[in-house]
């Protein structure tokens, strides 16, 4: 093993699907045994939940990976659960089709529903004079969060600023909430996500206590052709539905049939007046300095590794290189053996994919390299070093940084 | 002969899908060298014509029909994006045999790195697990941490021959400007809408016509923009449409007042149109264009420069017109048959490269 452990994940119970959605949804378990206990309920949510994990995630969502450390500069300062007091429908916004043919109607039941949607969704709302319930802030992949970040420059929303409540994943960029009053503003807890937003805000809405949720605009391809792009948000958002009694209505004319969710067939939504105000369940968010010390001794413990894996990267550009000796080869495959096996200690992988964002070693601790591959083993292990050395030093230096400014 | 498989993250009428299609296209008229498989996430409206070039077309998102799919016995696997790479390249280099060749190119990553220069590490390391990486412009490999002999520029490609045969702008082509471009927030139509509202003036008879996909509701924004501005009349919105040769014929100058760019393939396609060009400077657009020569770099959001160098353009057809030679001349440098060629070579090479290595 390499380099000492000695924290440790605060583990809640896991007692309903949800529970078990956000708890898988950590990438913290290689096999379901890993899960921990179960309730009833979530035990009997698992076999499912944790096949759809494996077969559309390969047991790697990397929801939670933050290879730019934004969660340092996170400006929230709440965390919490929203609550519909009186259990009014929420209804989630997507921007497909299917929302322009249903915004008179949405138009017409708004003072009964709470929309929740994404900040294009939010926009979309704006340009027909609603606005939103609570916007959620969630990216795939640091790359979208970071394209988002430039389309902003062109591109102001200025409707996600207006919404009643802005949840954001704790490691979007801080640019994407600029202007968000601080008391509107909160990282979701839990967290129940996967890193598809959609799916993400039907999990916060089924945890408000609401007594329906319905889709609107998240249409997934047509009836005729479903997007195979959006296959694993389609599985993920019929396992919801099917491991909850709120009532799930699809109100998505022409969009993929989504199993699980009822299409909504008559003209309205079942009302019953209007609905009070979306409210937070909010305590404090673990303030920036305590983030910052997180991060600093996630940083030392891994230190160990980092040096692993840059001997690591050494030997795989060696044989890259065209040093094919038994040498160089044995060396490669013993160093690499060494960063693979740090895998089988559940808080170094915490440490990798939580502290570091890497992505690349976490997904070769759940389907390991070829072995057959000879001498072309140099790859993955050029690919999975190289990440984990280039991110352990940014994460030094970005420390360091905010060491000289704090 | 070779195997290649070519692994897009859809076949939609986008910039890289479209240039690589004519990469395929151009190989098929040489002898050939290798049978070409296309992988795909997602399908889209040049799936047919995909079909008709590559040897097998598959569209598949599910990771276990990818992982099939990239495990047949290839010699070289070649990334033309980002997402699908970082998707499912670590899947490749663990298990598959093939050489790898990783590409980047003005697409996501590379724009955002190009414009704001915002750096995204995993995709970094992606470059280091492959066997090659090819980059559309030495610009933008300098932005990137790569093992340096790895690296392969290939140089900007577009389908430029069938513009090189239209005739020049002369003195009795209109005062029209075409922008060839998506409609999109991130290109700044709105400023070109403004910019010939101030000319009009000057040059009552000036047009623009704006011609590019509307996936936003961007379009009815420009309409309402030019409403505002009082030149409803002179901006025509024509949408998407794949031939462009006939807008740029009726054009006396290209426009793009984009925010963020890389290198754009319709600015290729209207240079070796020998139509001059005002551009914003933005992306690697310069490795392309030199302000004053092939026409006129100007700053985003420099609606005052914008509308001055139109005019300077309009007003000059013998300028305008010599700077359309000079455009001319440097798009045929950028001929996708030249550039399919320098892939080729990368692909061949990669593929030996691996072969070699495997053998050991």
């Amino acid at each position: 093993m390499i380099g000492e452990v000695v924290k440790t994940r605060v583990v809640r119970p896991c007692d309903t699907a949800l529970d078990l959605v956000e708890r898988i949804g950590f990438d913290a378990a290689i096999g379901p045994r890993e899960l921990g206990v179960l309730g009833e309920h979530a035990a009997a949510a698992a076999p499912r939940l944790w096949a759809a994990y494996d077969e559309h995630w390969r047991r790697f969502c990397g929801a939670r990976l933050d290879p730019q450390f934004w969660c340092l500069d996170q400006p929230a300062r709440w965390t919490g659960a929203i609550r519909a007091p009186d259990g009014a429908p929420v209804v989630i916004v997507g921007t497909g089709p299917s929302l322009k043919t249903q915004l008179p109607r949405l138009k017409a039941v708004r003072a009964g529903v709470h929309l929740v949607t994404s900040p294009r969704g939010a926009e979309a709302l704006a340009d027909a004079g609603l606005a939103a319930d609570l916007v959620l802030i969630e990216h795939q992949t640091a790359l979208d969060a970071m394209f988002s970040v430039s389309d902003l420059v062109h591109r102001p929303m200025p409707a996600t600023r207006r919404a009643a409540f802005v949840a954001l994943a704790p490691h979007a960029p801080a640019s994407l909430v600029a202007g968000v009053p601080g008391d509107r503003l909160f990282v979701p807890d839990p967290m129940p996500t996967w890193g598809l937003w959609p799916a993400t805000a039907v999990a916060l809405a089924l945890g408000s206590g609401t007594r329906s949720v319905t889709l609107v605009g998240i249409d997934l391809g047509t009836r005729d052709r479903p997007d195979a792009t959006h296959a694993p948000l389609a599985v993920l958002l019929s396992l919801l539905a099917a491991h909850t009694d709120v009532p799930c209505v699809d109100a998505g004319i022409g969009g993929a049939v989504k199993p699980g969710w009822e299409q909504m067939v008559g003209d309205d939504f079942e009302l019953e007046g209007a609905a009070e105000p979306l409210s937070l369940a909010a305590r404090p968010w673990l303030p920036r300095s305590g983030r910052f010390d997180l991060a600093v001794e996630c940083a030392a413990r891994l230190e160990p590794l980092a040096d692993a894996a840059a001997a690591t990267l050494a030997a795989a550009c060696r044989v890259r290189d065209g040093d094919l000796s038994a040498g160089a080869r044995n060396n490669l495959d013993d160093r690499f053996e060494q960063l693979l096996a740090a895998g089988n200690t559940q808080e170094i992988r915490e440490d990798v994919q939580d502290g570091l964002g890497a992505a690349f070693l976490p997904r070769y601790w759940r389907t390991a390299p070829d072995r057959a591959l000879g001498s072309r083993i140099w790859r993955p292990a050029a690919l999975a070093a190289h990440e984990l050395v280039r991110q352990h030093q940014a994460l030094v230096r970005r420390l360091s940084q905010q060491e000289r400014t704090p | 002969m070779m195997r290649a498989l070519h692994v897009l993250e859809s076949l939609a009428a986008g910039g890289i899908e479209t240039t690589f299609l004519n990469a395929l296209r151009a190989w098929r008229l040489e002898e050939p060298w290798a049978a070409h498989d296309v992988l795909a996430f997602a399908g889209g409206a040049l799936e047919d014509a995909y079909r008709a070039c590559a040897d097998s077309v598959a569209v598949t998102a599910a990771p276990r029909d990818l992982e099939r799919a990239v495990l047949q016995p290839y010699d070289v696997i070649d990334f033309l994006f980002d997402r699908c790479a970082y998707r499912l390249l670590p899947f490749v280099v663990g298990h598959a045999p093939a050489a790898v060749v990783y590409g980047k190119g003005y697409d996501l990553g590379g724009r955002v790195r190009a414009n704001h220069g915002l750096a995204w590490q995993p995709d970094e390391s992606l470059l280091w697990g492959a066997d090659a990486a090819t980059f559309t412009t030495s610009g933008l490999a300098s932005g990137y941490d790569a093992p340096p002999e790895r690296v392969e520029v290939l140089g900007k490609a577009a389908s430029v021959e069938r513009f090189l045969s239209l005739p020049p702008p002369d003195a009795w082509t209109p005062p029209r400007i075409v922008c060839v471009a998506n409609l999109h927030a991130l290109k700044r139509l709105g400023d070109l809408v403004v910019a010939v509202s101030r000319l009009r003036g000057e040059l009552p008879g000036v047009r623009v016509r704006f011609v590019g996909a509307d996936h936003t509701g961007e379009g009815e924004r420009l309409r309402g923009a030019a409403r505002e501005a009082g030149v409803e009349d002179a901006c025509e919105i024509v949408g998407f449409h794949a031939d462009v040769a006939g807008d740029l014929a009726e054009a006396r100058v290209f426009a793009l007042p984009s925010g963020c760019e890389g290198v754009p393939t319709a600015m290729l396609e209207a240079m070796a149109a020998a139509r001059p060009v005002v551009v914003t400077d933005v992306g690697h657009i310069r490795s392309v264009v030199d302000d004053g020569v092939e026409g006129f770099l100007v700053a985003p959001g420099d609606v005052g420069a914008l509308a001055d160098r139109l005019r300077t353009l309009l007003v000059d057809p013998v300028r305008a017109r010599a700077m359309g030679a000079a455009a001319r001349a440097r798009a045929r440098g950028h001929d996708v048959r030249t550039v399919a060629r320098r892939l080729r070579s990368v692909l061949e090479r990669a593929a030996a490269g691996a072969s070699r290595r495997g053998a050991a």
